[in-house]
């Protein structure tokens, strides 16, 4: 299998506080990794680097995406691409209605890859059918970016979002957060529905709950901004069992 | 560059050299007004930055600069393009060099009296009369009962010059269809003003809807002032909705005063849209003197380069159940810089008032400033008031958002801005809309 994702040795700090101190992992396409670790982590700084976010330092190490340096690359270039970023805490956006949102990004990415880009109709019939397994009503379509979205709107948002975008690899940061049982799973279902061996996924978590719907291929723990430990979907179960400091000894 | 005194002082001496020369000379009434404000204005001069409502920067074109009359007649030479009529426009006047030279309209709607301000006084003086007041009556006391004259000085300078401007009756009951366009041209000399004094009077029921625009006559840099004083006098159950348009070139200086009156249960709209490139200057001041009478003034200023604009509202409830809303937002790239000044003023006895205002500026350079102020005065004890005013830059997780997801930093930034001045869009009625979004656009493709 091909290597979508590739770190090595990843070292990187904000405001001179070493957050993630050489990290490496790589994805395979088609693949599901798990990232679980302990509070401060390091978790969300390595999606958030991925992503492109401006504020990090990069003090070394390398990422390789589809066999190109990702940290040259801009954040729309890494989104058109294919990489995709479920947010932790999706921003909301006022005055920015969903649809157009959607479909302005939907559409940069069909240009940037040459294809055609989506009129208004033809966009509405897609995300129908994607919002209708999201099992979202149509009138968050018309609705402000994010706002006013109750937390499991916001995360299902997210996941429709992807499925619009159906992106190479997907960083699901801590998607399960705030969410009841009942939105956990049909979350977990709608990135199920993704599942194929174009996609991997990096899942990042903090419970094995989430695993439970979204059954990973690879578990990788992540303490003190390293990955200390790589198991499968059994490590996951071990976590929840004995947690963190039971396994790794690490705090 | 001259100083600020002499500068006054060839005004004064302007104004005596060409007083024989205005229109109205032979109105007892007429002069008087012109004498006593440019008494006035010998007072008060040219406000400058010690002036309070003046205080937000220099204006230093007009500090520093004496300009002469622009005698010229209009004329329809070397004039841009306008685009044609559209389906909507029921009428259309041309005003250039601050004088009428075109009348555009299929047929004058019934129940509506309109030409330029040189033939009403010409021909029915009597019918303006009460419309064209002295600076005097625009005052309003202070706390202290004190008058501020020096900051509406440039309005008794406007009285002394006016020639010309546009004047709007409509009749009792009658409404206006589509809307009426009046379009300023600025193909003036250099170093030359222009003073225009506008009517606009709705008889009871009576509505009317106006797209006000000044378009530059050409690219060249001239350095220029007009000063354009409005008077508006809303009766009983009456609606206007006005729409300004307010473009300039870098050495241009625009000064618009707006004075409405509102009686009972009548309603003004009126939105500024504001893109010079130079400096302006917007005053808005309404007294809603009848009850259940409705105001809501809706400003965007898009500023960039060295630009200065202002807004400056001020909104006097004089009456039980009255209503205004105010909505500003200033959107400043490069060093330009953007001002606005919001006054609430409710008076004794003017209870259930509603009153709010909102201001939010946005600042896209570093360089950029603006400076905004709210004022309330509330005399009267049930009241709803509230204001709110912002000042910040584009939110950067936003950004990062819309870029995580394939959108250019451009396009986001463009997406983000658009989104903070919707709300001025969309308070439009749907006749002006995609007049406003289409200058819009044309601002930012000249930019």
């Amino acid at each position: 299998m091909a290597i979508i994702l590739e770190i090595n040795d990843l070292e990187v700090e904000i405001d001179n506080k070493n957050i993630l101190n050489g990290l490496s992992l790589s994805i395979e396409q088609g693949e599901i990794a798990a990232i679980m670790g302990p509070n401060g982590a390091g978790k969300s700084t390595l999606a958030s680097v991925l992503a492109g976010k401006e504020g990090y330092f990069i003090k070394g190490g390398s990422v390789k995406y589809l066999g190109k340096d990702l940290l040259k690359m801009s954040i729309e270039e890494r989104a058109t691409t294919g990489l995709f970023l479920a947010f932790q805490y999706p921003v909301e956006i006022p005055g920015v209605v969903t649809s157009v949102f959607v479909r302005t990004a939907l559409n940069a990415q069909r240009k940037m890859r040459g294809e055609n880009e989506l009129d208004a109709a033809e966009f509405l019939k897609l995300a129908r059918v994607k919002a209708k397994e999201l099992q979202m009503s149509e009138d968050f379509f018309s609705r402000a970016v994010n706002v006013g979205f109750s937390g499991g709107e916001k995360k299902r948002a997210e996941i429709f979002q992807m499925a619009m975008l159906s992106p190479t690899l997907a960083i699901l940061d801590e998607t399960d957060s705030g969410l009841d049982i009942d939105a956990l799973r049909i979350v977990a279902e709608g990135v199920n529905r993704l599942r194929s061996n174009k996609l991997s996924g990096l899942v990042i978590t903090h419970y094995q709950r989430l695993l439970e719907y979204l059954i990973p291929d690879t578990v990788h723990i992540l303490a003190k901004g390293k990955i200390v430990k790589t198991g499968g979907k059994s490590l996951a179960l071990d976590i929840e069992n004995k947690g963190y400091q039971g396994i790794m000894g690490v705090s | 560059m001259t100083n600020i005194l002499d500068i006054k002082d060839k005004y004064i001496d302007l104004y005596h050299k060409n007083k024989s020369l205005l229109p109205g000379n032979n109105l007892e009434w007429l002069n008087k007004i012109r004498e006593d404000d440019i008494s006035q204005f010998k007072l008060y001069g040219i406000p400058n930055t010690n002036v309070e409502e003046w205080r937000s920067y220099s204006y230093k074109y007009l500090t520093k600069n004496y300009y002469s009359l622009s005698l010229k007649e209009g004329d329809l030479n070397g004039l841009p393009n306008i685009e044609e009529r559209d389906f909507n426009c029921s009428l259309r006047i041309v005003f250039s060099n601050g004088k009428m030279i075109r009348v555009d309209c299929d047929e004058i709607p019934a129940g509506i009296k309109i030409n330029s301000l040189k033939y009403f006084i010409k021909n029915h003086p009597e019918l303006i009369k009460n419309d064209i007041k002295s600076v005097n009556h625009y005052l309003d006391p202070r706390l202290s009962q004190t008058l501020d004259i020096k900051s509406q000085s440039l309005v008794s300078l406007n009285s002394a010059f006016y020639e010309d401007g546009a004047v709007i009756y409509v009749d009792k009951n009658i409404e206006v269809p589509g809307y009426i366009e009046i379009i300023y041209l600025d193909s003036i000399e250099d170093n030359s003003m222009y003073h225009m004094r506008s009517i606009v009077n709705l008889d009871e029921g009576a509505k009317c809807n106006i797209i006000e625009r000044t378009i530059n006559s050409n690219n060249k840099n001239k350095l220029f002032f007009s000063s354009k004083v409005t008077n508006i006098n809303l009766s009983k159950n009456s609606s206007l909705s006005l729409m300004r348009l307010i473009e300039g070139n870098l050495d241009n200086t625009h000064i618009n005063n707006l004075y409405a009156e509102l009686d009972e249960d009548a309603t003004l709209n009126n939105s500024s849209f504001v893109f010079s490139k130079g400096e302006s200057r917007e005053e808005i001041r309404v007294r809603m003197q009848g009850q259940g009478s409705n105001a809501n003034i809706d400003g965007l200023i898009l500023g960039g380069k060295k630009s200065k604009n202002e807004i400056l509202t001020k909104v006097s409830h004089l009456n039980k159940n009255s209503k205004s809303n105010q909505n500003i937002r200033i959107v400043l790239d490069d060093e330009s810089r953007g001002a606005f000044q919001g006054k609430i003023r409710v008076d004794k006895g003017a209870n259930k008032t509603m009153a709010n205002m909102s201001g939010k500026s946005l600042l896209l350079d570093k360089l950029a400033r603006v400076y905004t102020k709210p004022e309330l005065e509330i005399l009267a004890d049930d009241v709803i008031c509230s204001h709110g005013l912002t000042v910040g830059n584009i939110d950067k997780e936003q950004l990062f958002y819309l870029c995580s997801r394939g959108i250019s930093k451009k396009e986001a930034e463009k997406i983000l801005i658009e989104a903070f001045s919707k709300i001025i869009i969309e308070n439009l009625s749907n006749l002006f809309k995609e007049k406003a979004e289409k200058r819009i656009i044309e601002y930012y493709e000249k930019k």
